[in-house]
């Protein structure tokens, strides 16, 4: 087995990898993020207009954090997926390396 | 010792390299679940069949806390349900954070409505906007792990 052959061809699977599976994901983060400044504006002029109780925009303005924060949940999975992904396809390529040298 | 003897035990550990090396594929993120995907649309479904009747009620339907209490206790469930079913898989603390912090935001109403007894039409409609926005990024965060790999 060529080790460094291997591990140049391990390292190109796992680029490959994840640079093949992000643009599955069909997101639009940009759109979220709109939605959310969007909802605080209208909250803040619902409240001038005495359509909202402080009480009801402040629980209203709390849930936009949490909506940023469950984004940011998911780009931190999608990391994770992207990298198990990257790890595997190097695996991979280690294996079929081993089986070779075997056989 | 036999030099056929080091030959067959050098083989044997190979063979068990290679057994090792093929199991070892790693799983950082839980498998995508379907189950779990249904179970966040009936929640929707109870929560905005909910707000729909508490903005426009039939006729002779009070939006009092304790006129919808038997809704509010099928959402309660609905939610237990999804918490769990997160749970249910190793690797799984995204979804089950993101599930947690949505249900704390769907009981939020509940409370609100029980200590008030008044949900204004503003509030429902923005609460409704934002429960829908969270629940869609609960099921794409679930989906992503079928369209990653």
């Amino acid at each position: 087995m060529d080790a460094a052959n291997v591990a140049t061809a391990m390292l190109n699977a796992a680029k490959g990898a994840a640079a093949g599976t992000w643009p599955n994901i069909q997101h639009d983060f940009a759109s979220d993020l709109t939605s959310v400044l969007r909802k605080a504006t209208r909250i803040e002029a619902q409240l001038a207009a005495g359509e909202l109780t402080e009480e009801e925009a402040s629980e209203l303005l709390n849930d936009q954090r949490k909506t940023l924060t469950m984004l940011s949940i998911e780009v931190k999975q999608d990391e994770a997926i992207i990298v198990e992904n990257a790890i595997n396809a190097a695996f991979d390529v280690l294996w079929t390396a081993v089986k070779a040298a075997v056989a | 010792m036999p030099r056929l003897v080091l030959q067959l035990l050098r083989r044997c550990n190979v063979v068990a390299l290679v057994l090792t090396l093929a199991a070892c594929h790693i799983n950082l993120v839980a498998p995508y679940d379907d189950q779990f995907v249904n179970d966040a649309v009936t929640v929707q479904t109870d929560f905005d069949t909910l707000i729909q009747t508490l903005r426009n009620p039939p006729n002779g339907t009070s939006v009092t806390y304790d006129a919808n209490k038997a809704s509010y206790n099928k959402i309660n469930v609905d939610l237990s349900r999804l918490v769990t079913q997160a749970q249910t898989h190793t690797n799984n603390q995204p979804m089950i954070d993101q599930t947690t912090t949505l249900a704390g935001v769907v009981r939020e109403v509940e409370a609100t409505h029980r200590r008030t007894g008044h949900l204004s039409i503003a509030y429902l409609d923005d609460k409704q906007e934002t429960v829908d926005q969270q629940i869609g990024i609960v099921i794409r965060t679930e989906t992503d792990k079928k369209a990653l790999n």
